[in-house]
C-alpha cells in the first residue's frame, strides 16, 4: 500500500518537477497550430540557473547558397543566444552541425536551429511549411526551430527586377520559441523595452507546434527608421529606452516585420521624371480640361494628374516598362525603381484632386457616359471609378500582351478609390488593388462607416471577378493621439470584418507615420501582432504586459488607465467627424490623476520607473492641449489701416505694427522653437504683409513649396464661402488655390492665379524676410469696408528637421481647417 | 430759553439735511455678465446717485463659429426699457454703424465735472473720433448724454445717425414663456406738446417734442402683470436735422435722430425707473419735477 501511494505522489507530481512556466496556448501570444507532441522524456534546458543545452546549426548552409536575399538561421542564432544570456546570465555555446555528436556528449540537450541533416531526419522539409512559416519541435534530447528561409533557395531574388523580400521563417521560430518559451516580450528597442524573465529551471515537455503569418507583407522597416533617423531623434528617446543605435531598425525582427511579396501598388510612376523623358508627350501624359487647364506641375508631386482618358498614356507607359524590363531596371523613365519588378507593374495617382467641373465637360467622358448619376450617388470620389476602369482594363489587356505573367498592380485611393460598377469596363484577371481608407482600422467600431467600407470592398470584389483586395492601406491618426494610442489594437479586427473581401496573401499595413511611434508602444506592438495573426487577443496580449512591465502595485493602475482611455476612444472618438475630437474633461481628468497614482507605487530609479517615464511622456501635453482646445478663443487681429503719409515709408510703419500673435496649432501649452513675425496692413487696394523668420531653414531649388520652409496664408472674405490659400518658400514660385467651401465643398482649384499678387523674399543671416501684396481684385468678393472681417489662418513650417509649427489658430495640424480659424478685422484710420 | 434752543438746533438741523450735498458715484470695472466667456470685453460703468441708477457696459463678443466680433453698448437699469434685450444705442457715423467698431476696455474712462459724474467712452470711426459721455447730475434721476466729435479726428464728419431703442413698459411672455414680439402692445408716446399714438407708419418729431414719455395703455404699470410703466427720452433739438419716432405694435421702439454734420455736441437724456410705477403716477411725478427731465440751463 505505502509503494502505491509512493508510485501515485510522484506521479502526480511528475508534471509539478518538470513542469515550465510556459503555457503553448498563451493567449497573449498569436495562436499557433499545435500538433501530436512526439513520444520522448522532457528536455531539459535549464537546471538551477546553469545551461545544460548548446546551440546546433548549419554554419555553412546558407553561405552556400547562390541568391540575394536575407539570412534567417544565423540572425535566429544570434537571438537564441542573447535571449538566453539576458535570462540567465550565461551565453549558450553554438557549434556547428559537424560536431553534433561530440556537443550531444557535452550537453543533455541540443537546440538544433534551421535546416540541416538532423532537421530532416525529424521529419521536418523546410522546404513544404509555408511561406514564411516554422516549425518548432522537441525530440530526444533537443528540439528544433527551423521555418521556411529563403536563404536556401538557390536563385532566389537572382533576376534585378525580382525585388522580392525574405523569407526568414527560423528567425521568427526563435523569436517565438523566445516568447512563448522563455517567456521574454519585445516591446521596444534599447535597454529597458524588453521584459527577461530570469529563468532558474526550464524543461521541455513534448511538443510539436507551427505557425506561418496570416498576411504575407507587415508593417514597413522604414517605420522603424523614422524613428532613429537622426541624432536628435536619438536624443529625444534615449533618455527613456537607453542607448540606441542610429537608424538601426533591426528590432523590427522581434516583431517579424517582412515579406516576400515585391513591393507594388503604390504612387507610380513620378512625374517628374516621366515628364523629363518625354518632354514632347506632356499632353499624353497630364490631364488638360476641356476649359484649359492642364494639371502639370514640374517639380512637384502633387498638382499632376494623369491623363488616364488618353489611352495612349497606358502605350506611353508599356513603351517605358518595356525599356525598363529589357535593360533590367537600368534604363527607367519614370522611376518606376521597385514598384515595377517581376511580379508588378504599379500604377498609381499623385495626390491631387480633380474637381467635378474640370472633368465632367470631357468630350471622351461624354462619349462614352463615363460619369453617370450613379455614379455621382456614391459620392465625389467616386465620380472617376470607369474613368479609370477603362483605363485599367486598357492597360491590363496590354501587360498581358506584353509582359505575361505580369500584374497591373493599382492603388485605390482619394478619388481613384472606388471600383466600377459598369460591365463595359470589366477588368481583367491580372489586375490586383491597393486599397486604401483613412477609416480603417479608426472607425471599425462606426458602424455606418464600416457599412460604407464594405460596400466599397464588396464592389471591388465583384469588379476583381470575385477576388479578393491583395493589399490593404490603414491609417493610424496623425492628428489624435489619443486615438494613436488605441489605434494597433483595432487593426486585428479589420480583416474579420472584411472577410473574403481581403486576401491573405497580400498585405495589411498600419500607416504609422511620424517619428513618435515608441511612445505608444504597445498600439504599434499590437498592429504588428494583428498583422502576423489578426485572431490574436489583442485585450490578453497587452493586458498580460502590465505587470510584467511595470510591477504588481503600477501595473494595475496602468491598466486601469489603458482600459479607460480605450473606451473614450471608442465611446467619443469613433463616431466623430473630426480628425481630432475633444474628449470629456472629466475622463482626462482621470486619466491624469491615473498617471500621477502610477507614479507614486514605482521606486526612483527602478526599471519600471525608467520604463514608465516612456509611458507617461507623451500624455501631459495632449492633456494641457486638450484643455486649450476647450478654453481656445478665436483670436481676432485687427489689420492697420494705412494713411496716406504712411506709405511713403513702410518699413517703418512695419515696426510700429503688432505682428499676429502665434501659437502651436497643435495646442499644446508650449510656444513653438520658432515664432516668426507676420504682421498684415491694408489700403483700399489690398492687404500688404510683411513677414521675418529667424530660424534654420531648408530651401532648397530641387524640392517644391511643401518640402521647404514656408509661409502660409488663408483668407476666407465675407460669408467664408471661398478659402484662398497662398504659399511660399524662399525659392519657388508661389502657390496658389482657391476653394468654394459654401454652400457644398468642392474640389481645390489649383489654377488659381491671383493677378497683382506681389511678393519679395531674400534670405537673412538668421533666416528670411519678406513683403507681400495681395491685391482686392484677386478676390471673387468685393472689397472690404472698414471694420470689416474675414476669417483667417497663417502658418509657418519649418521643414528643416527637427521640424516645427507655428500658426494664428488652434487648426491641430490642419492647416485647412477653417472651422478653428481666427479673424482679421480691417480697422479704421487711427485705430 | 429752551424752547429757543431747541428751535435753533431743529432749525440748523433742517439747514444741515436740506443744504447735504447729494452725490454721485461713478465706478468703471469689468462687468458680470451671463456667459462672460463669450466676450473679450465687458468693461461698464455704474452710476448712481440717491434717485436712481444706472449701468452700462461696453461689449465685444468673440469671434465664435462662424459670428464676427460684435461691439455693443448694453445698459441695466431695470426690467425692460433700454434693457439688453434691445440695442439700445446705435450711432453711425459716416456710414459706419458702432457694432463694427474695434475698441478696447481702456477706451472707458472716468468723467467728474464738479458733482456730476460718470465715464466717457471713445469711439474711432475709422478716423473720425467720438466722445460719448454719459453722466448724472445729483439732482435728477436721468442718465445725461452727450456725443461730442474730439479735435484728433483725421476725418471729418460727413454723416451722423442715432437711434435709441427701448422696450417701453414690457415684452410680453406668452403663458409658456415665450416672447411675444408683436400685435399685443398699445405703445404710446407723450410730449410736452402732444400724445402721440402707435401708428404703422414712422412719425416725423418736432422740435417742441423735447422729452418723450414711452409708455403702454394696455401695459400700464398699475399692477405685477402691467408692466413696469414709462421710459422717458430726452432730445436736444438744436444739433438734429430728422427726428423720427417708429412706434408700431411691437416690442421696441425707436427714436431716429440724424445729426447736423457739424454738431458739437449733442445732448440726452435717458430716464428709467427701477421700481414699477404706473403711467398716472408717472404723469404726477413729471409735473411736479419738470426740472429734473430738463436740460440745466
Amino acid at each position: 500500500m505505502k509503494r502505491i501511494k509512493l508510485f501515485f505522489s510522484v506521479f502526480l507530481l511528475l508534471p509539478i518537477l518538470f513542469s515550465s512556466a510556459y503555457d503553448l496556448k498563451n493567449r497573449a501570444l498569436t495562436p499557433v497550430d499545435i500538433n501530436e507532441p512526439p513520444k520522448h522524456k522532457p528536455v531539459e534546458m535549464i537546471r538551477n540557473g546553469n545551461l545544460c543545452f548548446a546551440i546546433v546549426y548549419d554554419k555553412r548552409i546558407e553561405r552556400s547558397v547562390r541568391n540575394r536575399t536575407v539570412k534567417s538561421i544565423f540572425p535566429a542564432v544570434k537571438a537564441l543566444e542573447n535571449a538566453f544570456f539576458r535570462c540567465t546570465g550565461t551565453k549558450p555555446e553554438v557549434f556547428d552541425i559537424s560536431e553534433l555528436a561530440s556537443v550531444q556528449k557535452k550537453f543533455s540537450s541540443v537546440i538544433l536551429v534551421g535546416d540541416n541533416t538532423l532537421t530532416r531526419k525529424l521529419g521536418i522539409d523546410v522546404r513544404k511549411l509555408p511561406d514564411q512559416g516554422f516549425m518548432i519541435k522537441t525530440f530526444e534530447g533537443g528540439v528544433v526551430i527551423a521555418g521556411s528561409d529563403s536563404s536556401l533557395v538557390e536563385n532566389y531574388n537572382s533576376h534585378p527586377l525580382d525585388f522580392k523580400g525574405g523569407s526568414t521563417g527560423t528567425m521568427y521560430g526563435a523569436y517565438d520559441f523566445i516568447e512563448r518559451i522563455l517567456g521574454v516580450r519585445f516591446f521596444y528597442p534599447g535597454d529597458y523595452g524588453t521584459h527577461y524573465p530570469k529563468q532558474k529551471d526550464l524543461t521541455l515537455q513534448p511538443m510539436s507546434y507551427s505557425d506561418y503569418p496570416r498576411f504575407n507583407t507587415r508593417g514597413s522597416l522604414y517605420t522603424f527608421y523614422c524613428q532613429v533617423e537622426s541624432p536628435a531623434h536619438l536624443k529625444k528617446y534615449e533618455p527613456f529606452m537607453g542607448k540606441l543605435k542610429l537608424q538601426d531598425t533591426s528590432f523590427a525582427d522581434c516583431w517579424r516585420v517582412g515579406g516576400t511579396l515585391p513591393k507594388g501598388g503604390s504612387h507610380c510612376p513620378t512625374p517628374q521624371v516621366l515628364a523629363k523623358n518625354y518632354p514632347d508627350k506632356l499632353n499624353t501624359i497630364f490631364y488638360k480640361s476641356s476649359s484649359g487647364v492642364f494639371y502639370y506641375e514640374p517639380g512637384a508631386h502633387t498638382g499632376n494628374y494623369y491623363n488616364v482618358l488618353d489611352l495612349k498614356f497606358a502605350d506611353l507607359l508599356i513603351d517605358a516598362i518595356r525599356e525598363y524590363y529589357r535593360s533590367n531596371g537600368k534604363v527607367d523613365k519614370g522611376l518606376f525603381a521597385h514598384q515595377v519588378n517581376n511580379k508588378f507593374i504599379s500604377f498609381g495617382i499623385c495626390d491631387t484632386y480633380l474637381p467635378e467641373s474640370m472633368i465632367i465637360h470631357d468630350p471622351v467622358v461624354k462619349k462614352l457616359n463615363l460619369i453617370t448619376e450613379a455614379d455621382k450617388q456614391r459620392g465625389p470620389d467616386a465620380l472617376m471609378a470607369n474613368i479609370y476602369a477603362r483605363f485599367y482594363q486598357y492597360f491590363a489587356n496590354r501587360i498581358k500582351q506584353e509582359f505575361p505573367g505580369k500584374k497591373l498592380f493599382v492603388l485605390a485611393y482619394y478619388n481613384s478609390r472606388f471600383a466600377s460598377l459598369d460591365l463595359r469596363w470589366k477588368l481583367p484577371d491580372n489586375v490586383e488593388i491597393n486599397y486604401c481608407d483613412f477609416r480603417l482600422p479608426l472607425k471599425v467600431h462606426n458602424q455606418k462607416e464600416m457599412k460604407n467600407v464594405l460596400e466599397i470592398c464588396e464592389q471591388w470584389y465583384k469588379a476583381l471577378g470575385n477576388r479578393p483586395i491583395l493589399k490593404l492601406w490603414l491609417y493610424s491618426s496623425r492628428y489624435d493621439p489619443f486615438a494613436k494610442a488605441v489605434a494597433g489594437e483595432l487593426v486585428g479586427e479589420v480583416p474579420r470584418k472584411l472577410g473574403k473581401y481581403l486576401s491573405r496573401e497580400g498585405c495589411m499595413f498600419l500607416d504609422d507615420t511620424g517619428d513618435d511611434m515608441w511612445f505608444y508602444y504597445y498600439s504599434a506592438y499590437a498592429a504588428h501582432r494583428s498583422q502576423w495573426n489578426p485572431e490574436w487577443d489583442a485585450d490578453a496580449g497587452i493586458d498580460e504586459h502590465w505587470d510584467l512591465f511595470y510591477g504588481k502595485k503600477c501595473g494595475p493602475v496602468l491598466k486601469e488607465f489603458h482600459k479607460l482611455l480605450k473606451d473614450m476612444y471608442i465611446q467619443h472618438g469613433t463616431n466623430s467627424a473630426e480628425s481630432s475630437p475633444l474628449y470629456p474633461l472629466e475622463t482626462l481628468n482621470r486619466l491624469e490623476a491615473l498617471l500621477k497614482q502610477a507614479e507614486k507605487t514605482l521606486e526612483p530609479g527602478s526599471l519600471e520607473m525608467q520604463r514608465f517615464k516612456l509611458f507617461a511622456a507623451p500624455w501631459p501635453d495632449h492633456f494641457s492641449s486638450q484643455r486649450n482646445r476647450i478654453n481656445y478663443e478665436k483670436p481676432t487681429y485687427n489689420v492697420h489701416r494705412i494713411l496716406d503719409r504712411e506709405r511713403k515709408n513702410m518699413k517703418q510703419l512695419w515696426k510700429t505694427i503688432k505682428p499676429i500673435p502665434m501659437l502651436d496649432p497643435m495646442a499644446s501649452s508650449k510656444p513653438p522653437e520658432y515664432i516668426p513675425f507676420v504682421a498684415l496692413a491694408w489700403g483700399t487696394d489690398g492687404i500688404y504683409g510683411t513677414f521675418k523668420i529667424d530660424a534654420p531653414m531648408l530651401a532648397d531649388p530641387k524640392k517644391d513649396v511643401w518640402s521647404n520652409c514656408n509661409l502660409e496664408l488663408f483668407f476666407l472674405p465675407g460669408n467664408g464661402e471661398i478659402k484662398y490659400h497662398f504659399a511660399f518658400d524662399l525659392l519657388n514660385k508661389p502657390y496658389f488655390s482657391k476653394q468654394r467651401i459654401l454652400p457644398i465643398p468642392q474640389p481645390t482649384n489649383t489654377s488659381y492665379k491671383p493677378d497683382g499678387f506681389k511678393l519679395n523674399r531674400k534670405k537673412t543671416e538668421d533666416g528670411w524676410e519678406g513683403d507681400f501684396f495681395i491685391p482686392f481684385s484677386a478676390f471673387e468678393e468685393s472689397a472690404p469696408e472698414t471694420y470689416d472681417c474675414w476669417s483667417f489662418n497663417v502658418v509657418y513650417s519649418k521643414m528643416l528637421k527637427p521640424r516645427v509649427r507655428a500658426g494664428s489658430s488652434l487648426t491641430l495640424g490642419l492647416n485647412h481647417n477653417t472651422n478653428m480659424y481666427g479673424m482679421i478685422q480691417f480697422a479704421g484710420k487711427g485705430d | 430759553m429752551k424752547k429757543l434752543c431747541l428751535a435753533t438746533c431743529i432749525t440748523l438741523a433742517a439747514a444741515v439735511l436740506t443744504a447735504a450735498p447729494a452725490t454721485v458715484t461713478a465706478v468703471i470695472k469689468d462687468m458680470p455678465i451671463y456667459q462672460p466667456q463669450n466676450y473679450s470685453i465687458r468693461k461698464g460703468c455704474s452710476i448712481s446717485n440717491q434717485h436712481g441708477q444706472y449701468t452700462f457696459t461696453l461689449v465685444r463678443t468673440k469671434a465664435l463659429g462662424k459670428a464676427k466680433p460684435d461691439t455693443q453698448l448694453r445698459m441695466n437699469a431695470g426690467t425692460w426699457g433700454f434693457s439688453p434685450q434691445v440695442r439700445f444705442f446705435n450711432l453711425v457715423i459716416n456710414g459706419i454703424a458702432g457694432q463694427k467698431l474695434v475698441v478696447k476696455p481702456e477706451d472707458i474712462k472716468a468723467y467728474r465735472d464738479g458733482e456730476n459724474a460718470g465715464a466717457d467712452i471713445l469711439f474711432n470711426y475709422d478716423g473720425t473720433k467720438i466722445c460719448l459721455r454719459f453722466y448724472m447730475r445729483p439732482d435728477s434721476p436721468v442718465l445725461w448724454g452727450v456725443i461730442m466729435p474730439l479735435p484728433d479726428s483725421v476725418e471729418p464728419i460727413k454723416s451722423a445717425y442715432l437711434e435709441i431703442s427701448l422696450t417701453a413698459s414690457q415684452l410680453v411672455l406668452s403663458k409658456e414663456r415665450k416672447a411675444i414680439f408683436k400685435d399685443v402692445y398699445s405703445r404710446q408716446v407723450i410730449t410736452p406738446v402732444r400724445t402721440i399714438d402707435q401708428n404703422k407708419n414712422m412719425i416725423r418729431l418736432k422740435p417742441e417734442d423735447t422729452r418723450l414719455v414711452f409708455q403702454d395703455t394696455i401695459y400700464d404699470g398699475s399692477g405685477p402683470d402691467k408692466g413696469q410703466g414709462p421710459c422717458v427720452v430726452i432730445v436736444d433739438h438744436s444739433q438734429v436735422e430728422v427726428a423720427n419716432l417708429r412706434l408700431t405694435n411691437f416690442y421696441a421702439s425707436v427714436v431716429s435722430l440724424k445729426l447736423k454734420p457739424d454738431f458739437k455736441e449733442f445732448r440726452f437724456g435717458l430716464f428709467q425707473q427701477n421700481a414699477r410705477i404706473s403711467n398716472s403716477d408717472f404723469a404726477k411725478r413729471l409735473a411736479a419735477e419738470a426740472d429734473k427731465f430738463d436740460f440745466k440751463k
